[in-house]
């Protein structure tokens, strides 16, 4: 029934093109025809689309977000392209409100978009209700706002995951939000190219003991260990931090102290590696 | 909590099956001369109000209900012309409980009269309206605001408004303390709507009491004969 | 015919007195919204702080000045999640502000203030004069409302750059306390606020002491029983 096609009363479309291509030669995968438009399934019940867009977010840089006992800590990293690059030009964590910031992984001008607007979803929210919305009611909205544009065939879906942190009544909140739509509350989360590392190195902290301080050592390192072996890639970090020293309001942590724990971290990984 | 309606009563006068020219004898839009008035002790919040509303010199009901639900402990005290006031309040209590919905947890009092304010400031040039916005909240506990006409939001520990509150501002301002009992600041919300109703033409009737605590919402009607204060 | 309460402000704040001193600018309002000739909030603020030197402080209708308050703070919060460690200043908030004043004056649909705004921009006082016609002066010492006509003779007169902070808080009492003489909107209850390069400090609110007890208060009269 699904693939019925009556060529005297339908007209010649390309969906109907497609279908009848695909009836016959009953296959499924990519290049078949199933991945040009978000509007259709493919027969195994996936939409290509959002996949390939998951590829993408998955393709960005590492992302990390700690939550800690003192507040909480979200970092990532990006390939630096150019010698010519002016640093901390192309930031990957940006603010939302003051106790609301998200870091992005994938198509970071995709990012940038979806960061635009959750910015007006928190104006509009402080307006209407006078008080600041919560991250809890955003990443709902973030996530709403991603998942509709994997329901139209005009539309592309957001080639990016984006972990965004928040601070609700007094308690750290932490979200994943991926291309489809889908998003989860995390005590600690990773995307991005090196997330599987990462999140081995996750399991290997304990959160509730962890402070914030700690945290900024352990993405330093987790970032470093998850970068490919033997490229030589230049990379930046940004890392943000929340917590009683910040007035928790989300900001970068301060350079001196990045840089001491990205040193400190690298000492170490090197000195690991000797003992082995 | 005690179960109560939240739907204003009718008008009397559509049951009676009266019709006014609205154009005669300054009787035009239902409008609230009212009593309202507000205060926190120690324990929540008490509302009160007149139950008479007017057209011109004509008592359209006088057994109204101008203490309205917004949510299960947010309430407010109408004052202005009535269809403005129960157009805007219902909107409230929409806005509130979608709100909600979303948040999955109580609404603060302070959200309740941002909304309210907005109404009331975007569409300033139309609404004649003001409010007592009160109750308690998880957040912030036990609040009191004024939403006066024009969308001016201002917190208060006691609320007065309407046309017969002008005849008490002496005596709450001489008799309101901080921290009364219940009993205490009943008996001062009781024979503060008495004296404004005994000078106010517009406000009239009997009094409508609400006690909001933490854990319970409590209704109290004083019918005139037991008014701590008559006119003669 | 619809009401126009925006040409017609309902609850009302009175004057604002600002001035520049050696070490800031010290800024003082009553704590009264009247509505008509009615004392109807007494004890409300009638300055704020946005960001952590710039100071505001408005006469007129209160709602437009809580709307106003609500516009600067979105825009502080909107330059605050920049983390470039750059924040907007005194003079871009008023520059801002007058352009909102001025379009909507044009609209005929005016914010019913007149606004002082204060800060220390490197290290520099910064006082402007802003108002619902949309001016935007400059000045060093700035009076709103009823101060605008009984102030400024007083601060003409007195007013210097060097004002230690006590002379400054000395003479701009004296003026508030011939605005609880004479302006019959004004409240004795008042409060000051300073910008300094620490930062924004308020002060509480406290009642002004004022002189009824002169002999010649107590003899006069016009009955020639008495005279």
């Amino acid at each position: 029934m699904l693939f019925f096609i009556n060529f005297d009363t339908q007209r010649v479309t390309l969906d109907n093109l497609i279908r009848e291509f695909i009836f016959l030669l009953n296959m499924s995968g990519a290049g078949t025809g199933y991945d040009l438009s978000s509007t259709t399934y493919n027969p195994e019940g996936k939409v290509y689309q959002v996949e390939y867009a998951m590829k993408a977010a998955e393709s960005g840089g590492s992302i990390i977000g700690l939550k800690c006992k003192d507040g909480i800590v979200i970092g990532g990293e990006r390939n630096v392209l150019s010698k010519m690059l002016v640093q901390h030009s192309n930031k990957c964590i940006f603010g939302i409100t003051k106790n609301i910031g998200a870091v992005v992984t994938g198509v970071i001008p995709d990012g940038k978009a979806v960061i635009s607007r959750a910015r007006q979803e928190a104006t509009q929210y402080a307006e209407f209700y006078g008080k600041d919305i919560g991250s809890t009611v955003l990443a709902d909205r973030v996530a709403q706002y991603m998942y509709l544009f994997t329901l139209y065939g005009g539309l592309r879906p957001f080639g990016c995951s984006i972990i965004m942190a928040g601070i609700d009544d007094g308690t750290p909140k932490l979200f994943l939000i991926e291309p489809s739509g889908a998003y989860f509350e995390y005590f600690a989360c990773a995307s991005g190219k090196g997330n599987q590392v990462c999140k081995t190195e996750i399991d290997k902290l304990n959160l509730s003991e962890l402070t914030c301080r700690e945290a900024v050592y352990h993405i330093h390192k987790m970032l470093v260990k998850s970068r490919e072996e033997g490229q030589e890639k230049r990379y930046e970090v940004d890392i943000s931090w929340m917590n009683s020293e910040t007035n928790f309001f989300l900001v970068p942590v301060p350079v001196e102290f990045k840089d001491e724990m990205e040193r400190k971290a690298k000492d170490d990984i090197e000195s690991e590696e000797r003992g082995d | 909590m005690e179960n109560f309606a939240i739907e204003p009563a009718p008008s009397d006068l559509s049951k009676a099956g009266i019709y006014l020219n609205p154009d005669v004898n300054g009787m035009g839009q239902e409008r609230m001369g009212t009593s309202i008035m507000a205060a926190i002790f120690n324990g929540g919040v008490i509302f009160g109000a007149d139950t008479r509303t007017t057209m011109g010199a004509y008592v359209a009901s006088r057994i109204s209900d101008k203490i309205e639900c917004i949510h299960e402990k947010i309430f407010c005290c109408r004052t202005g012309v009535s269809a403005h006031t129960q157009a805007l309040a219902r909107y409230v209590r929409y806005y509130l409980s979608q709100h909600v919905l979303n948040e999955g947890k109580l609404p603060l009092v302070l959200t309740a009269a941002r909304l309210l304010q907005e109404l009331l400031y975007q569409n300033k040039a139309f609404l004649e309206g003001g409010f007592i916005v009160g109750g308690w909240d998880p957040v912030n506990g036990s609040q009191l605001y004024e939403v006066a006409l024009g969308g001016t939001l201002v917190s208060q520990r006691y609320a007065l408004m309407g046309s017969g509150s002008t005849y008490i501002y002496g005596y709450c301002d001489a008799e309101f303390r901080e921290g009364m009992s219940q009993e205490e600041c009943t008996k001062f919300i009781k024979k503060g709507l008495a004296l404004a109703m005994a000078r106010d033409g517009g406000s009239g009737g009997c009094e409508r009491l609400l006690v909001v605590t933490p854990e319970t919402v409590t209704r109290e009607y004083v019918p005139q004969e037991e008014f701590p204060y008559n006119l003669r | 015919m619809a009401l126009n309460h925006t040409v017609d402000p309902i609850i009302v704040g009175a004057s604002v007195i600002a001035i520049k001193y050696a070490d800031g600018i010290l800024m003082c309002t009553d704590t009264l919204a009247s509505f008509g000739s009615m004392a109807r909030y007494k004890n409300i603020p009638r300055m704020a702080a946005i960001g952590n030197s710039t100071l505001i402080g408005a006469s007129g209708e209160y709602s437009d000045f809580q709307e106003i308050i609500r516009l600067l703070r979105e825009k502080e919060q909107e330059d605050f999640i920049q983390h470039d460690n750059i924040s907007l200043s005194a003079a871009h908030y008023a520059s801002y502000l007058s352009s909102i004043l001025y379009g909507k004056r044009n609209k005929g649909n005016p914010l019913y203030n007149s606004v002082a705004i204060a800060g220390i921009i490197n290290g520099q006082q910064y006082l402007a004069y802003l108002d619902l016609y949309g001016t935007h002066v400059l000045a060093d010492y700035v009076t709103t409302g009823f101060a605008a006509h009984l102030c400024k003779p007083l601060l003409g007169n007195d007013w210097r750059p060097d004002l230690t902070e006590s002379e400054a808080k000395q003479l701009v009492e004296g003026c508030m306390r011939t605005l609880w003489y004479r302006d019959a909107r004004a409240s004795n209850r008042i409060q000051f606020a300073k910008v300094t390069r620490e930062g924004i400090t308020f002060e509480d609110p406290y009642v002004l002491q004022s002189e009824w007890g002169y002999d010649s208060y107590k003899t006069y009269s016009l009955n020639p029983l008495y005279a």
